[in-house]
């Protein structure tokens, strides 16, 4: 209890508990709220209760530091500053045993007949319908066709059959239970009875919202409502495309090249680079020449748009031929037709210039242009030895697959298998005719390599995809990098779908069709994503119904639509692509390739060919204000709409609380996903310029006195080499060393300094290297044929709920970097404000 | 018992060297070995811990009805040692009994698994001879240099039995890998895969008259020798070559 008697005496400040009395804002609190020490108390009890449940708080949201309010906000969003370490290991973790447990209780009636069928071998059935597949499509295409008219038939009448809201929940509850069975099983054919439920479920939920759900007053509601049902009809759209060109992937083997080297066609492999620095195009360059391939077959040449006098004198002094025109028109394709006019090899192998291929690369891909002679492009995976922005501001890298593999891991493989493998710009063998039939490389579009393909495609040409990464590259540095890079691929898809549009025209089947409809349409996401992350502002805001139906009959139908589809999808792409990250993807282009792709449509000959920066270093760690504005823009929407949802279950709206819930629940989705957008947004520092790779073989280190160690590698890059010991070893950094490393049986020596000496690691530096050194270290090292064929064995396989839980903390990290990336702008501008000369200096 | 000669067609390859090296490894895995010094410069027993040169070995057994086990040494880790002897007349007296050799080691008494490895003088020369004939298996030791280039034409013509191994390596020198290369295409499978580097390693060791195992174990020579030591027992006692 305070004793008011004894201070009465004392200065109004002292009475009224202010610290700093020349701070205005310290009176004016201290006017309405007494400091601590004079705080009246509760009745025990109350005290008791407050103080356990603070002191419980603090201990589970985990707040940092009590007394400020800062870190409270922070930790009622769910944020955990753990080192970084720990998230990285988190993923890894189960979920709460409480949880797991029931679940697992849940899930008890279906565990016997899942023992029972896991004594079933499914592979006969699968190679059964593999031939029947194999002898349809080459005997009887007919039959094909009919087989595919008759599946639309079916699947109408399951998809517009109406059912009451029970019974639609009694065959969701059905078909979730077989596909919970059908996923532990192997191969095709579980996998195509999972799609046919998906196509079921989802056409089910389309066409009930397209019949029973548009009863929209007219105005606003109607707009916004008929923009979310376009919307979905679009993704069902994809949904069942992507099906089609998806479910199916040919794994296509290599094709063997004769033991004859006489028969071995010539090659051409061009390397095209435009102003991109001679440390990225070299070890492109250098690796081309050690391409195990006869000498006098393989012709490399440096197509070089920027006319460079260094990038000439590299070219002479390594003997590959450089290639110049007077003028850059039509960028990347203009620079290969005039390529073209300059060499006569069979074939022509295209790289961009940070693209370094490894020694096995042309007698990979070469064998299909000898087994079959209408084949007019090899395909090889693009692989990147860097992390993308995502996967270096979320820590990702080699655990989560980054945003290409479901492209290379499973859409190509499945465009192979309806001969529409796309030409990807790099990382593939073309041959000469073909392309002079024709006319070279496509010039019209942005995306000149799909476009070329779908060209092929048109002439009757066939194409080959091989799934082996047989080169790899630095993948984009920075956020806007890599958003400029998708939005001209979006682009130059939505031309190319104006100008050259895959439905019509001749020469190509329906699945082809199909194949490159869905690569085109695909881009067009950025609209219906930025519907579905605004559509329950819609109710929120304004209270309008924009699905007319009661939430509970849309639980019933939206909810197989959605679950379905995400199990289906995960047991396709799962190793290629976790659950939700599409979501996450591209919530962060939507905005960004949303206006490009409808510009495209309405006018396909505006746009730049743009190219991206690499190997650029991050110096400070920072959030891109810039970027992220619509994500702000869009969150705070969402955040404010969450919190009138609230008042509208509370108080306002208490007659539909379903509506109100769905609503909520649909907004927070939104926010952690536009969370996981803004953490993206901030730009975690990059400190290397040339990105270590991890490598494992053995090696041996000369010191100069003539002693050795016999040793492993763990990375390496173009600059330097980890190595691990297992105990120390008495040198000192700037001692000169020679590090041995082989290639095949050949071993071979690079001078290199000591730069940095651990316990059980040396670092090295590689000391001046001749081109003839720097050759060879490319060849031991980036272009090994085995440099990158594991490189997916450290993903982890896709978990659907676990992925959720990561994408939902990624969503938290995303906002404690907004919060705390406020703050210091606004103490930065405080201070600014009263001190602008401080500030200056 | 299994007996290995190791042979060379030019001077300095390291044959004394690295049958020490290779006797300390066949031991070190757990077989008796015996090393054989048929090289009258009787440096074998130096290498494998002696302080001074061994007065009496082969060389006078050649000549006494006595079995050759009686001047056999014994070092601390357990290899035993038939050292050649100090001689000053050469070794013209070997060259009456062609066989003189085979006899002679028939002689020495030691368990079933042991091995031999015998060291020998440069090619051409009776002894060495001797020994190609009476080992299970010969190791042509060369160094990837041009003269060892230009001495395989003159090998013998009975190479049934033989490997060939490169010696003191140095990959850090361009025409070491080049030879290399040249050797690998001139013997193909005859030719060792695992080759020995060339490190300061096991002359300092010899010279601090310690085993390389102990003195160097992370060295590159020491693993090289290691496993060259696992491929070649593999190959005596399959008793077939790769």
């Amino acid at each position: 209890m305070s004793e008011p008697a004894r201070r009465r005496s004392s200065s109004w400040a002292d009475r009224l508990g202010v610290a700093d009395r020349r701070n205005p804002a310290d009176w004016l609190w201290r006017l309405f709220v007494l400091p601590p020490d004079q705080r009246r108390r509760w009745p025990l009890p109350i005290e008791l209760l407050t103080e356990a449940l603070r002191a419980a708080a603090i201990r589970v949201l985990g707040v940092r530091q009590p007394g400020r309010l800062r870190d409270w906000i922070l930790a009622a969003l769910l944020v955990r500053s753990a080192p970084p370490a720990a998230t990285a290991h988190a993923a890894e973790k189960t979920p709460t045993s409480l949880l797991t447990l029931l679940w697992r209780w849940l899930l008890l009636p279906l565990s016997i007949p899942s023992h029972q069928l896991d004594r079933v071998d499914f592979r006969p059935a699968d190679r059964r319908l593999e031939t029947f597949a194999r002898y349809t499509t080459e005997h009887r295409p007919t039959l094909g066709y009919l087989m595919v008219a008759a599946v639309i038939v079916l699947l109408s009448i399951c998809a517009t059959t109406p059912l009451t809201p029970l019974a639609q929940l009694v065959l969701f509850l059905l078909m979730w239970g077989s596909t919970l069975l059908l996923r532990r099983l192997p191969g095709k054919v579980p996998t195509l009875v999972m799609v046919g439920f998906s196509l079921v479920a989802s056409s089910r939920y389309i066409w009930w919202r397209l019949t029973q759900t548009l009863d929209l007053e007219p105005g606003l509601e109607s707009v916004m409502g008929i923009g979310l049902v376009a919307a979905e009809c679009y993704t069902w759209l994809i949904l069942i495309l992507r099906y089609v060109q998806d479910s199916w992937q040919l794994n296509r083997p290599v094709a063997p090249l004769p033991a004859d080297t006489t028969r071995w066609p010539t090659v051409d492999v061009f390397v095209t680079t435009y102003d991109e620095p001679l440390s990225v195009l070299k070890p492109t360059v250098l690796a081309a020449l050690s391409l195990d391939w006869p000498r006098n077959k393989l012709n490399v040449c440096v197509l070089d748009d920027g006319r460079r006098e260094d990038v000439r004198r590299f070219a002479a002094e390594v003997g590959v031929q450089y290639i110049i025109r007077s003028n850059n028109f039509h960028a990347k394709a203009g620079n290969l037709n005039h390529g073209m006019t300059e060499t006569r090899g069979d074939l022509v192998a295209v790289f961009d210039c940070d693209h370094i291929p490894v020694r096995s690369f042309l007698q990979m891909t070469v064998g299909w242009f000898l087994r079959d002679p209408k084949c007019a492009l090899v395909q090889t995976p693009h692989h990147f030895f860097s992390p993308d922005p995502f996967e270096r501001n979320l820590g990702t890298f080699h655990r989560v697959p980054n945003e290409g593999s479901l492209f290379y891991g499973v859409i190509q493989d499945g465009n192979d298998l309806w001969n529409a493998t796309f030409f990807c710009g790099s990382c593939a063998v073309l041959r000469r005719t073909a392309l002079q039939d024709i006319g070279g490389f496509a010039v019209e579009t942005l995306t000149e390599d799909a476009h070329t393909a779908l060209r092929l495609h048109r002439h009757g040409y066939t194409s080959a995809y091989v799934k082996l990464p047989q080169a790899a590259g630095l993948a984009t540095e920075t956020l806007p990098g890599h958003i400029r890079q998708r939005m001209r691929w979006a682009r130059g898809m939505a031309q190319t779908f104006r100008l050259d549009n895959p439905l019509l025209g001749k020469g190509l089947t329906l699945f082809q069709r199909i194949c490159y409809a869905n690569a085109m349409l695909h881009f067009f996401n950025g609209l219906p994503r930025l519907v579905f992350l605004t559509a329950p502002l819609g109710y929120l805001f304004f209270e309008y119904h924009i699905i007319n139906a009661w939430a509970t009959t849309i639980a019933v139908y939206v909810l197989p639509h959605l679950i379905q589809a995400g199990l289906v999808t995960s047991r396709i792409q799962g190793k290629y692509r976790h659950s939700f990250w599409a979501e996450a993807y591209e919530s962060v282009l939507a905005w960004y390739i949303a206006l490009p792709t409808t510009l495209a449509l309405i006018k396909p000959d505006a746009g730049r060919f743009d190219i991206t920066a690499k190997g650029g270093l991050i110096e400070k760690g920072y959030f891109d204000w810039k970027i992220s504005l619509p994500y702000v823009v869009l969150t705070a929407l969402n955040t404010l709409g969450f919190l009138i949802g609230l008042g509208r279950l509370l108080f306002w709206n208490t007659y539909e609380t379903g509506t109100v819930l769905m609503n909520l629940a649909w907004t927070i989705y939104n926010i952690f996903m536009l969370g996981a957008a803004l953490g993206v947004a901030s730009e975690a520092r990059q400190v290397r310029v040339a990105h270590r790779v991890p490598l494992r073989v053995p090696a041996t280190l000369y010191f100069e006195d003539g002693r050795t160690i016999a040793c492993t590698t763990s990375d390496y890059s173009g600059r330097g080499l980890g190595i691990e010991l297992d105990a120390p070893v008495e040198t000192s950094a700037d001692a000169r060393v020679q590090i041995v490393l082989s290639r095949g049986d050949r071993e071979f020596a690079f001078p290199a300094l000591i730069s940095t000496v651990g316990a059980d690691r040396l670092g090295l530096r590689f000391a001046q290297l001749s081109l003839r050194d720097e050759q060879n270290l490319v060849a031991c090292t980036f272009a090994r044929a085995d440099a990158w064929l594991d490189a997916d064995e450290a993903v982890a396989r896709d978990r659907p709920l676990v992925s959720l839980g990561e994408i939902m903390r990624f969503g938290a990290i995303g906002y404690r970097h907004l919060v705390v990336s406020s703050f210091a702008l606004l103490t930065q501008r405080l201070r600014a404000s009263r001190d602008p000369a401080s500030v200056a200096a | 018992m299994k007996t290995i000669a190791l042979v060379s067609g030019t001077g300095g390859s390291g044959r004394t060297t690295l049958t020490a090296a290779l006797a300390c490894a066949i031991r070190r895995s757990g077989r008796p070995v015996l090393a054989v010094d048929a090289d009258p410069a009787n440096l074998l027993a130096l290498h494998l811990g002696a302080i001074e040169p061994a007065p009496t070995g082969l060389d006078a057994a050649l000549l006494a009805p006595a079995s050759a086990s009686a001047y056999a040494l014994e070092n601390s880790d357990g290899v035993r040692i038939l050292p050649f002897g100090g001689t000053s007349g050469g070794d013209s007296h070997w060259s009456a009994d062609p066989h003189a050799l085979r006899t002679l080691l028939q002689s020495v008494e030691l368990p079933d698994d042991t091995i031999a490895l015998i060291d020998t003088p440069r090619l051409p020369s009776s002894l060495a001879a001797q020994a190609l004939a009476a080992a299970d298996l010969s190791l042509f030791v060369w160094r990837a240099d041009c003269a060892s280039y230009a001495r395989l034409g003159a090998l013998p013509a009975d190479t049934a039995r033989a490997l060939h191994l490169i010696n003191q390596m140095d990959p850090t020198r361009r025409l070491q890998t080049d030879v290399h290369s040249l050797l690998r295409a001139r013997l193909g499978k005859r030719l060792l895969e695992q080759v020995v580097h060339r490190d300061e390693a096991l002359p300092e060791s010899i010279a601090a008259n310690r085993n390389p195992f102990d003195y160097a174990p992370r060295s590159r020579v020491v693993q090289d020798i290691t496993t060259l030591a696992q491929q070649l027992i593999e190959v005596v006692t399959a008793g077939a070559l790769p």
